[in-house]
């Protein structure tokens, strides 16, 4: 029972780790976990999460049965190792304590695991954007709202985008015509089809009703659904489409679930 | 004909307190830009009134885009204030006083005037409207 406690637990540890990698784009494999992968992978993790949380439910309870039943000092044995009432029979054998032997193994494993998680981690992330965007963009589109990163939406959206800047969202954002085809040309080149970042998944789903609004997808109202509307009106907020006031690497289109702050002034 | 008269008197007064607040080269070379495209096309042309602009940045339109029926919806109500665009956006002070960098880039200068004449009057200002909204603008 313990053993298979170990195993599921270790398994939940492996999935997890790719599935972090993936999705997120984080942690030792993120360098070589596409999404899907990382997706799939997560009905499993989540799957077997149960299953521990079965195992950890009975497990207790037979610490607990046990302990009732025989009076022996179950917890406090895994300090001491020793049980004071275990029959001689199968109490024999006892091992010489080694503790330096033992604490240099530890120490070994462990810093290797230490050293091996921060190597990898320091990969480049497989299919996140990297570097600035591009500097006409920013200045051109950066004007009235955040530059959006080109990842942040599927060619077909920034296509139907860019042929409607005389009504743009309800504003005149026209360009003159060499501007508006080099932007146009950038904004393809780097859409959401070129990475693997969550939000380039995610966010390619459309709402039928207002299809070209990011804030419109359903991925977007899903996760800011618990976000009262007072903070995005805020004045340190803005507009449901100033990404960068909450998630600080919102400008290069990675969207890490640690980088989200909402600023103070927001909230009050 | 008594308005005609007041806008008359004020444009004159203010045309020539306007030459005294034009800061920077670029300023002017931009404010001769457009009084040259108002004199080319009417040769009544007398010079820009800050009272003028005044009432262009203060005045709700309908002409526009529904969001945006006036200058002062992202601009403020006071030019040196900082703005917001409806997607959130700081918008640097549109005064003069408050922020140098205006009215000196004619390239700027057409771009937004462009924009957001459309935005907030639905038509293409005139070059006279554009002289008038920066002579306010510098008096700020």
């Amino acid at each position: 029972m313990v053993f298979a406690l170990l195993a599921v637990l270790a398994l939940n540890v492996t999935t997890g780790v790719i599935v972090l990698g993936g999705v997120d784009k984080q942690g030792p494999l993120a360098f070589a976990v596409s999404y899907e992968t990382g997706r799939t992978v997560r009905t499993i993790h989540q799957a077997f999460a149960y299953v521990l949380l079965a195992m950890v439910g009975g497990h207790l309870a037979g610490v607990i049965h046990e302990s009732f039943r025989s009076d022996a000092k179950l917890v406090l044995a895994m300090f001491t190792g020793e049980k004071p009432d275990t029959p001689v029979a199968i109490a024999a054998n006892p091992a010489r304590a080694r503790p330096a032997f033992a604490g240099l193994t530890v120490l070994l494993l462990l810093g290797g695991a230490a050293y091996g998680a921060v190597a990898f981690s320091s990969r480049r992330a497989l299919g996140v954007p990297v570097g600035p965007l591009d500097s006409t963009y920013v200045k051109e589109c950066g004007s009235c709202h955040m530059a959006y990163p080109p990842s942040l939406a599927p060619s077909s959206r920034w296509i139907a985008l860019m042929a409607g800047l005389a009504d743009h969202f309800g504003e005149d954002a026209s360009l003159e015509s060499n501007l508006m085809s080099s932007i146009r040309a950038y904004l393809i080149n780097n859409s959401a089809e070129k990475w693997d970042t969550r939000p380039s998944h995610e966010l390619a789903e459309s709402n039928p009703g207002d299809p070209l609004r990011l804030t419109a997808t359903p991925f977007w109202t899903r996760t800011h659904r618990l976000i009262p509307s007072a903070v995005f009106r805020s004045k340190a907020v803005g507009a449901k489409g100033a990404c960068d006031a909450c998630h600080s690497d919102g400008l290069t289109g990675r969207f890490d679930p640690q980088k989200i702050e909402i600023p103070a002034r927001a909230l009050q | 004909m008594k308005i005609t008269m007041c806008c008359l008197s004020a444009c004159l007064i203010t045309s020539s307190s306007a030459v005294a607040v034009a800061g920077p080269g670029g300023t002017q070379k931009l404010l001769d830009f457009y009084a040259n495209q108002a004199k080319a096309t009417d040769p009544a042309f007398a010079g820009f009134s800050a009272q003028r602009g005044e009432l262009l940045f203060r005045s709700d339109f309908s002409g526009g885009k529904p969001d945006t029926p006036s200058c002062t919806v992202c601009h403020t109500k006071d030019p040196r204030n900082v703005g917001q665009t409806r997607a959130g956006k700081d918008i640097d002070p549109m005064a003069a006083s408050a922020n140098p960098q205006r009215y000196t880039d004619q390239e700027k200068a057409e771009k937004w005037f462009g924009r957001n004449c459309r935005n907030v009057l639905g038509r293409e200002c005139t070059a006279r409207e554009k002289g008038d909204f920066i002579t306010f603008m510098l008096t700020q």
